[in-house]
């Protein structure tokens, strides 16, 4: 992944955040494993996200036909280390609590296109609240 | 929790003018008909959750708070990030 990314182009926002269709992903190699992603016409609004890679193993998600159209791949499921589709955790930072990491809800590039999706996942295992423990990381090469 | 039973066709009512029908189970799941006021918002749960979580998210994205974020994912790293 690039230091700086071109825009992304989110064609129905992020849930809570829908007017913002357009987001840029940021990395300082400084701050590996940590992503930015920011809003471009609100550069405060800012999230700060992960490989999910680089935080569990075997991670899967679906994409339904909806999902799939507005990133332009077919529908089907996907695993966190496809090379084409970028998968990032949102990151709540924890104050006084651990950090989590939301993976019931993975933000997915099409790094071929510039499409972007936080594809909500029914039925998952995952947590949208999945605390931060990194037994296994790895830092970005 | 309160548990109700119901079949195809049956609903429960809530206050407020909000009634939701079971329209259809099957092995794949059931189909629910929901009717409520304009004005009140009616989600999947999942994507609720995804909304909290993005709000909460995106309050906690401050650069101190991202630095003890790094601290944890690096707590062998003797070095100091930059500002972002």
């Amino acid at each position: 992944m690039n230091q700086e990314t071109p825009s992304y182009h989110f064609p129905e926002g992020i849930p809570a955040f829908e007017e913002h269709k357009q987001f840029r992903l940021t990395r300082d190699p400084n701050l590996d494993p940590l992503l930015f992603l920011s809003s471009e016409s609100e550069p405060a609004l800012r999230f700060v996200c992960i490989q999910v890679r680089f935080l569990v193993s075997g991670y899967g998600y679906d994409l339904d036909e909806a999902g799939a159209s507005l990133l332009g791949v077919p529908p089907g499921n996907y695993t966190a280390v496809d090379e084409n589709l970028g998968c990032m955790a949102i990151i709540s930072v924890g104050a006084e609590g651990p950090s989590t990491a939301n993976l019931l809800a993975p933000v997915i590039i099409n790094f071929g296109n510039g499409l972007g999706l936080q594809a909500v996942q029914a039925g998952s295992s995952w947590s949208h609240v999945h605390p931060i423990e990194l037994p296994e990381a790895q830092r970005c090469s | 929790m309160l548990v109700i039973r119901r079949r195809p066709g049956e609903a429960v009512v809530f206050s407020g003018g909000i009634e939701i029908v079971l329209l259809e189970s099957n092995a794949h799941g059931i189909k629910l008909g929901i009717t409520a006021p304009a004005e009140v918002t009616v989600l999947r749960k999942e994507i609720h959750l995804a909304q909290q979580a993005n709000r909460l998210a995106a309050g906690t994205a401050y650069d101190g708070r991202v630095l003890e974020l790094l601290a944890t994912l690096r707590p062998t790293s003797r070095e100091t990030p930059s500002e972002i």
